[in-house]
């Protein structure tokens, strides 16, 4: 009686065995189907093919943006193509000729990329800008910071911080601000807010793109204006030459930095004093919203000509001004 | 309980195992076709693209030819190239979420516009409009260039891809392998278990009834019953095994019983055989003394009148109880024989030794008057008070040697107490006495007389129990002899008899 009850014991412990490895083998064979697919595996349940198009780089600020846009077209279904492509105009006709459902772009070139935006919106395809953008064209909507703002409250921090004359200096990315007026703008928002006294910006330069070109450029802005008492970076890349650049050249604590980024070096710098405040926009909102505007484009929904979105400054020892 | 039969058992077994073997093999397989699909899945789109980028190399080159020659059979050429580049294009373009199918479907509508370029190309350069197909050229590269843009960009993705998940499929191939060898590992000893148990099912059954009429064959019937099985035959031969264990266990009780009764009655048998040994013996005795009691009484009578008429009374008396005491020993051997007339007797007889001795002998008889109807042997208390007034009293000066008879109820049985004050009776005379019946020895031919011996044996043979007499002290110290009687004197074999 022992042995058949062993027996009968043993029979069930495999046969649950053989079940378990096999629904086990079941289970791994279908956790590989939900994850990137091997197979070819087309089809998409809404159908509606969007095209993004940002400036090539690792800026965090890009990251949190595709990431956004990411999470906004699995929220709402769509195929989303992205491309980080140097020139943009091509990219324009290729949506085009592609018969893309809608565009978002960073816009790097406004005078070379109008056209084609307005090409675009001729033929009903939607164009949404992200961050940069290109007010004379026929886009839909803007989905970023506030340009103006941004220069505004970095001009009021400088106020706050520095006292007596202020001598500033504003070095933009040539990657992303040379043809594109959001340069201008955040001068303009600096400009506004520093205006009154002898206050005045001094120097107004493109950096060039990688590390050492920046710091380079960033040396030479401190070398020919000696009263120079604030620097103004609108990349997280300047941020860093800058902060670099103000260790090995100017070591006296005379000169503030304002710059973009939450880097390492960047957060050193704050700690010794050399980095008075950096600007963080939210990058993964900018990105969801930016597709989710377009998929209200697309839905015949009322889209604004832009949304702005929420940037803060992180000072040194607290988060928020 | 659903019973079944060894075939549908033994079918059911090999139908269980080619289904386990089946959804193994199955699983295998399926496995093995899933890891596959998954492989060939993986370069589908490289294939795809390839093929495209092939078609698409060759139309650029026969339109280099053309533009170079402008000639019909090129045009013709660069025609089919261009018909062979647009079967690689499908018509039905689904939009997916994933990145490099969306750029696949960009790539198919660059070649659509590509097509209509180098047809643009065609048409110029058949118009000889150089400048005209000399643009258009020009454009129809930089599609092209944006085309292999477009699929460097896929298969650089591809490739990062395809890196990860040649890793990932590999892991999942040794991870599945070892699943499967696992499966197959468990299935094949499932199956061992189930025929074991399968075997070990049909044969435990049948072990068991071995090993039963291993004990029945030793005489050993109370092993217990087989237990019925689910098995159709298994459960019919146990329960036939057991039917037939317990018939014969039944014959053999029957037979037993039967041989028992047997040896009872020829025990009885025996006894009565014996009993009319003895019978046949005392009327021997008895026979061989009538001859002396016709003479005796004739010669007693004689003596009577004798004495009668010579007025001798007195001897005339005793001459007379003692004629009485013969004729009643002689009667009662002839006809049925209770413990009154025994009592009758006895008195006769203590009469005759008052005469002779006087008041020297007292004898005493008490019985319940119950007693008195209770069946008795003959010649029993007679001769045990002759024992005592011979041999208890024997030598005895004194003139007060009494003998008791006394009847009393020992729970189911009369005891009958014999008793004197007289000197007792001695350890081996008593052994003697009360010792087992040897009919060799204890029938002689030449009757000694009716002695204790002899009642002893008569007793027990009358009453069928060995206790029927007992010889003890009595509380003066003479002898008692203790009958035991069953209540109502019916002997012990006509008791069994009657329940019979």
């Amino acid at each position: 009686m022992v042995r058949h009850r062993i027996i009968n014991a043993l029979i069930l412990l495999f046969s649950l065995g053989v079940a378990v490895f096999f629904f086990r083998a079941l289970f791994i064979m279908l956790a590989l189907g939900k994850t990137e697919p091997m197979t070819v595996s087309p089809e998409s349940p809404g159908g509606v093919h969007v095209m993004l198009l940002l400036p090539p780089g690792e800026d965090p600020f890009f990251r949190d943006l595709l990431k956004g846009a990411r999470k906004a077209a699995s929220d709402y279904q769509l195929g989303l193509e992205i491309q980080r492509p140097h020139s943009m105009e091509d990219y324009l006709a290729v949506a085009r000729i592609s018969q893309v459902d809608g565009l978002a772009l960073y816009v790097t070139d406004e005078q070379a990329l109008v056209p084609g935006i307005d090409r675009l919106s001729v033929e009903n395809i939607p164009v949404i800008t992200l961050e940069s953008d290109a007010p004379a064209s026929r886009r839909l909507c803007y989905v970023g910071s506030n340009g103006f703002r941004i220069g505004q409250r970095a001009g009021e921090l400088i106020m706050e911080r520095q006292s007596g004359e202020i001598r500033a200096a504003l070095i933009r990315s040539s990657r992303l601000f040379e043809k594109a007026s959001r340069g201008e703008i955040i001068y303009y928002g600096i400009q506004a807010a520093i205006s009154g006294g002898d206050n005045r910006i001094v120097d107004n330069v493109l950096s060039e793109t990688g590390i050492l070109s920046a710091e380079e450029t960033a040396r030479r802005v401190m070398l020919r204006n000696p009263g120079l008492n604030v620097i103004f970076c609108t990349s997280m890349i300047d941020t860093i030459a800058a902060v670099q650049a103000l260790r090995k050249y100017r070591p006296r604590r005379d000169i503030r930095i304002l710059g973009y980024g939450s880097h390492r070096i960047i957060r050193e710098g704050m700690e010794e004093g050399q980095v008075a405040g950096t600007i963080r926009r939210d990058g993964f909102t900018t990105g969801y919203e930016g597709i989710q505007i377009l998929f209200d484009a697309l839905e015949d929904r009322y889209v604004p000509s832009a949304r702005y979105i929420d940037f803060r400054i992180d000072l040194p020892g607290r988060g928020r001004p | 309980m659903i019973r079944r039969t060894l075939k549908s058992r033994i079918a059911l077994l090999f139908f269980v195992i080619l289904l386990i073997l089946l959804v193994s093999n199955l699983y295998s397989l399926a496995t093995a076709l899933w890891l596959r699909r998954q492989f060939e899945g993986m370069y589908s789109q490289e294939m795809r693209l390839g093929r495209m980028d092939s078609r698409l190399e060759r139309v650029r080159s026969d339109l280099k030819v053309f533009v170079l020659t402008g000639g019909a059979e090129e045009r013709d050429i660069l025609q089919a190239a261009l018909e062979g580049l647009e079967d690689t294009v499908p018509v039905k373009r689904p939009v997916s979420r994933n990145q490099r199918f969306l750029m696949e479907r960009t790539i198919y509508y660059l070649i659509d516009r590509y097509i209509l370029q180098v047809e643009g190309v065609v048409e110029a350069r058949s118009r000889r409009d150089y400048v005209g197909y000399s643009e258009t050229y020009r454009v129809t590269e930089k599609t092209f260039g944006m085309i292999e843009d477009y699929r460097e960009k896929i298969l650089l993705d591809n490739l990062e891809i395809r890196s990860d998940q040649y890793l990932e499929a590999a892991r999942i191939y040794r991870d599945l392998q070892l699943n499967n060898l696992i499966v197959l590992g468990l299935a094949v000893l499932l199956l061992i278990l189930l025929i074991l148990r399968f075997i070990h099912h049909l044969a435990e059954p049948v072990e068991l009834m071995s090993r039963r009429v291993r004990e029945i064959g030793r005489g050993n019937f109370d092993v217990p019953d087989i237990p019925e099985s689910n098995q159709l035959e298994i459960s019919v031969m146990a329960r036939g095994f057991n039917e037939m264990k317990r018939s014969l266990k039944n014959s053999i009780t029957e037979i037993r019983e039967k041989a028992e009764v047997e040896r009872s009655l020829a025990d009885q048998k025996i006894r009565n055989m014996e009993m009319e040994h003895l019978l046949k013996n005392a009327e021997m005795a008895s026979l061989r003394s009538h001859m002396n009691p016709h003479f005796l009484f004739n010669s007693l009578n004689t003596g009577v009148q004798l004495a009668t008429m010579e007025d001798a009374d007195r001897t005339a008396e005793y001459m007379d109880k003692l004629a009485r005491l013969f004729r009643h020993n002689v009667k009662s051997l002839d006809q049925s024989h209770h413990l009154r007339d025994e009592a009758e007797g006895l008195d006769l007889y203590s009469e005759l030794l008052r005469e002779r001795f006087g008041d020297k002998y007292t004898i005493t008889v008490q019985l319940p008057p119950a007693l008195g109807a209770c069946p008795f042997p003959p010649m029993i208390l007679q001769p045990l008070v002759e024992n005592s007034v011979l041999h208890g009293f024997a030598d005895r000066e004194d003139r007060d040697c009494r003998v008791a008879v006394r009847g009393e109820i020992s729970g189911l049985d009369w005891l009958l107490r014999v008793e004197d004050n007289g000197w007792g009776i001695g350890r081996e005379a008593r052994e003697k006495a009360l010792a087992p019946l040897n009919p060799a020895g204890d029938f002689p031919r030449r009757s000694r007389g009716i002695g204790l011996r002899n009642v002893v044996l008569r007793m027990r043979l009358f009453y069928d129990r060995e206790d029927a007499v007992s010889i003890g002290t009595s509380l003066e110290g003479g002898a008692a002899v203790i009958l035991r009687i069953p209540q109502g004197g019916i002997p012990q074999g006509e008791q069994n008899g009657q329940r019979d």
